[in-house]
């Protein structure tokens, strides 16, 4: 709080509570009369007698109600004014982070960011003036993940509150760019609107642990934004933030299971990480953490951190590097297995101290080549841990039904993956694909030889480095030779960019992933770079266990773990048609069975998901839900969440300068003070 | 209590309320030693008619007390013993300190009233009068009374009585009391006991089985309820005896404190009384004297 006329305040004080006060001190004239005796008056009043002029000030009530009256008055005089969220006649969003940062518990008072930004929220909700008919309330938003408008636009503070309390803690990332999605439209129509008084305000109650997906510039023009950053800068936090289960290909029960953990806090930290297989305690390594530098270097490259920038100086905590550390441990195992990965800190983020994985029995992929003739090719698909690699010519592979070509048939069994080599198939196959030159019949999926007038040698631009394809592949000394023209469907993912257009790209239909490179292989120098084979490897590990079962491999298991990330979605094999499936957990989970597969909602909690019938087979009757983000896992609050370069200095995170008067409280607590001081004196004064 | 009192404030005894009074005698708890014979019975043996004891003889005492019709039968010596009966020494004390000029009615003229009824049973009865008044010391005294003669003297002895200004020192009085009056008897003391010195060491001098003492606290209803007198608003208060002054706020509150405070003195006076022996008793001013002195003191056991 602070005062408009502060001097007006200190000069009327100065004035008027040594005159209130006096007048405490003088005598009243009093009517003289007489008594047979003051015995028992002065027992009664032992010190009324008093020959100076002033008598002693007393203890009295009511002096003190004048006092408080007095200094009331005096304070709204002064006119004091509150720091306003909101403008006044303003609407307001309150949009609330649930990602799993905010689960950290490190409040003054014990509580978790996510239960310290509900009470700002209710508080924000509780100074909104929303009496007033012409104003349009208050609107809650909770993102994570996903951003959900839990309330819209009302008045009803009851109806809020209910909304704020109501938002529950999740796992996920947090994702602002949904929030301001679902924001956005509101804050148009305030802009639109040339009445100053509609104004929008969003609120965000976060700890600036955002993920940003692009690097698009989000705004909100014609909304204020205020960023309210919640958590402690000191808070140190050790988290795995990757883990996967790796078989050796020439050995396939040897497994190497690996994690890497990162820390957090200014002090460099070890710990002990136990990997348990089915519960177990099998392994314990210690691992030395660095301390975390506070510097100004940006979050760790695999994962960029767009929603942040530091400032290189003040007060609020600038964001720094985090000190990691890898642990791996190399076991044998042939069969499934849960496999569990802990680290011993107790943290103020418990949810990241954990990676559980689903190892998956040693198996080895079958892939069907289809090429009229590319040795390399096979070679290159046998290298990468093919179990078996059958080579069929494009006519052969036309006469084999789609049924066959997934589950086998006439004793041989059915393939994992198909590989097209410079071939675009008539039908659509019911396993993922892989291919070169070609693509599969999906629409607006094309590949079209190259313009004429495009250069001859070509080098990749860039490509989606965290793409469970493209992971640890590098393009760089890539030269490709006329690559074709690829057309990518809009629910399409690029993954590697050319000169002429996308080069390699991906899409998903059926739960089934088809991967298209717009080459021809043997018309590139990449087959010589080391990264062809582990794109390769890549490829065949995420398209094979997608057929296996719609795993997602992007969960980073590893190809031979299965494990997911919270905020994903899961499409398991049932071995019936229909019927629901469900799944208890730390959350319930429950789908629908449609031809044989199921697709789970999106997680919202870390941990194990067990199928409550036998229709789930292995490993699917198990689910392992894991956060594994560094960017959640770095729990130090990030000092500005910058939505929007174009947006200029009016959405920058800095805490406006609206205030609002308060001097009628004041002096409506006075008035009310005055009747009680009222009533007081005439109780008194009864006889 | 019914103010039913036929007396007027100016008159000390009608002649209704001396014939109610004739009936009365004052009476005293103890055995006291009296100076010429009279009506009470005394500790003494001696020539009254009512037989007491036998004793048995000895050389020396009067032949004619020997009950000879014993010595026939068992030709041994007795001598009868008779009761002696010995006259009352009668003490009233009259508070005529400032304090006692307050009330309505004034608490002074309630006091010689009482006074009057008190020494005219007294002197009815054959009864040694003594009458004293006091401020700080003893200021006036009829001593010697006796017999219905000196009642008119009684009477014009309280008329002259009027209120003196200044503070009153009971503790000097009693003093002087005990010295003046060295007799043993009943002593009525009539006060408001409003005294600012120590009642306890005040009350030690009339202590003792010298003296039958009857405290009589007057009080006025003016003093009992204050708003009565018109002790309201803000006020000076000045003490009528010594003319200390308390400045008061008059609320419900102090006004509670005050009766607590009032209620409280009265009951300090009361077992200070009571553990020196003495008899006590309360009358407030609005009372009817014919009913304190026929009834009340009549219970107490002072008259009957």
């Amino acid at each position: 709080m602070s005062f408009l006329a502060p001097w007006a305040g200190v000069i009327a004080a100065a004035l008027t509570v040594p005159l209130l006060v006096s007048l405490y001190f003088l005598k009243l004239r009093r009517k003289p009369i007489a008594v047979p005796s003051t015995l028992l008056w002065r027992k009664s009043i032992q010190d009324l007698q008093v020959n100076a002029p002033f008598q002693r000030i007393r203890n009295n009530l009511l002096l003190w109600l004048q006092l408080l009256v007095l200094a009331l008055l005096l304070i709204a005089m002064a006119r004091p004014t509150q720091r306003a969220a909101v403008e006044p006649g303003q609407r307001l969003v309150i949009a609330i982070d649930h990602s799993a940062s905010m689960n950290t518990r490190d409040a003054a008072s014990g509580q978790t960011r996510l239960e310290e930004a509900k009470e700002r929220a209710l508080a924000l909700i509780d100074s909104f003036e929303t009496g007033k008919a012409s104003e349009g309330g208050v609107m809650v938003v909770s993102f994570a993940e996903r951003a959900t408008v839990v309330q819209s636009f009302t008045n009803d503070r009851r109806q809020l509150r209910a909304a704020v309390r109501g938002i529950a803690a999740t796992d996920q990332r947090g994702r602002i760019e949904p929030a301001l999605g679902l924001i956005s439209p509101h804050a148009a129509t305030a802009a639109a609107d040339d009445d100053d008084r509609t104004g929008l305000s969003v609120v965000i109650l976060s700890d600036g642990r955002v993920h940003r997906d692009g690097g698009d510039d989000l705004a909100l023009s014609g909304a204020t934004l205020v960023f309210e950053r919640l958590g402690t800068p000191a808070t140190a936090n050790v988290g795995i933030v990757s883990a996967s289960a790796r078989r050796d290909y020439e050995n396939p029960e040897r497994v190497a299971v690996f994690a890497r953990l990162t820390h957090t806090g200014a002090a460099a930290q070890a710990a002990n990480v136990t990997l348990r297989v089915d519960g177990r305690a099998v392994r314990t390594k210690a691992v030395e953490l660095p301390a975390a530098a506070p510097g100004n270097s940006v979050s760790p490259e695999s994962t960029p951190v767009p929603g942040t920038v530091p400032v290189p100086s003040g007060a609020a905590a600038s964001v720094g590097s985090v000190g990691d550390g890898v642990v791996t441990f190399n076991l044998d195992l042939t069969g499934g297995a849960t496999l569990e990965i802990t680290h011993d800190r107790d943290d103020a983020l418990p949810v990241d101290n954990t990676a559980r994985l689903q190892l998956l029995p040693a198996q080895q992929l079958r892939v069907l080549l289809v090429t009229a003739g590319n040795r390399y090719l096979r070679e290159a698909i046998r290298a990468a841990g093919a179990r078996s690699v059958e080579v069929a010519t494009p006519a052969q592979f036309e006469g084999m039904p789609p049924e066959a070509v997934r589950d086998g048939d006439g004793g041989r069994a059915g393939f994992d993956v198909v590989v097209f080599d410079r071939y675009s198939p008539a039908g659509l196959p019911l396993v993922g694909t892989l291919s070169f030159g070609g693509t599969v019949p999906v629409e607006g999926f094309t590949v079209r030889p190259s313009a004429d007038d495009a250069p001859e040698r070509q080098a990749v631009l860039t490509w989606q480095r965290d793409h469970p394809l493209m992971r640890y592949v590098v393009l760089d000394d890539v030269l490709l030779r006329r690559p074709g023209r690829l057309t990518v469907p809009a629910d399409g993912r690029v993954l590697a960019v050319g000169l002429a257009g996308p080069l390699v790209a991906e899409v998903r239909r059926d739960g089934l992933r088809h991967v298209a490179v717009s080459f021809d292989v043997l018309e590139s120098r990449w087959p010589h770079h080391w990264s062809f084979q582990v794109f390769m490897v890549n490829a065949l590990e995420t398209l094979g266990l997608g057929a296996a079962g719609g795993v997602d491999a992007a969960s980073g298991g590893g190809g031979a773990s299965l494990s997911y990330q919270t905020g994903q979605t899961a499409t398991v094999p049932v071995s019936s048609e229909t019927g629901t499936i469900g799944y208890d957990g730390p959350r319930r989970l429950s789908a629908t069975v449609r031809g044989g597969r199921a697709s789970l909602p999106m997680f919202e909690r870390v941990g194990f998901y067990d199928a409550d019938g036998d229709n789930l087979a292995s490993p699917f009757d198990r689910l392992a839900v894991n956060l594994l983000d560094p960017l959640e896992s770095d729990v130090r609050p990030a000092a500005r969440l910058e939505i929007g370069s174009s947006a200029g200095p009016s959405v920058a995170a800095a805490e406006g300068a609206r205030r609002r008067e308060v001097w009628p409280w004041f002096a409506w607590g006075a008035l009310g003070l005055l009747v009680v001081e009222w009533v007081v004196y005439t109780q008194r004064m009864r006889v | 209590m019914a103010n039913s009192s036929t007396l007027q404030p100016d008159t000390l005894l009608t002649p209704e309320f001396m014939h109610q009074l004739d009936r009365l005698d004052v009476r005293s708890r103890k055995m006291l030693r009296g100076t010429v014979q009279g009506e009470r019975r005394s500790k003494k043996r001696g020539a009254s008619v009512e037989f007491a004891d036998y004793r048995n003889y000895v050389v020396g005492d009067d032949l004619r007390r020997i009950d000879w019709n014993l010595y026939a039968r068992l030709d041994k010596l007795f001598l009868r013993l008779f009761m002696e009966e010995e006259d009352l020494s009668v003490s009233l004390v009259l508070d005529s300190t400032a304090s006692m000029d307050y009330g309505e009615p004034r608490k002074l003229t309630y006091a010689k009233q009482m006074t009057a009824a008190l020494g005219y049973i007294a002197l009815t009865h054959y009864n040694r009068l003594n009458l004293y008044s006091f401020t700080d010391t003893v200021t006036g005294t009829a001593e010697g009374m006796r017999g219905r003669r000196p009642i008119p003297r009684m009477v014009d002895w309280l008329n002259q009585q009027q209120p003196v200004p200044g503070g009153g020192n009971l503790a000097a009085v009693c003093k002087r009391l005990a010295m003046l009056n060295q007799r043993p008897g009943v002593v009525v003391l009539i006060s408001d006991f409003f005294d600012k010195g120590d009642l306890a060491a005040a009350l030690r001098y009339l202590a003792g089985d010298r003296y039958d003492v009857y405290a009589i606290q007057l009080l006025s209803p003016q003093e009992v309820d204050p708003t009565k007198g018109g002790v309201v608003g803000d006020l000076k208060l000045t003490d009528l005896e010594d003319g200390d002054v308390a400045e008061v706020s008059i609320s419900a509150a102090l006004l509670k404190k005050y009766r607590a405070n009032l209620e409280a003195y009265c009951q300090h006076v009361r077992e200070t009384c009571t553990k020196r022996g003495l008899s006590y008793m309360t009358a407030t001013t609005d009372v009817a004297v014919e009913l304190v002195v026929l009834k009340y003191l009549r219970e107490r056991g002072l008259l009957g």
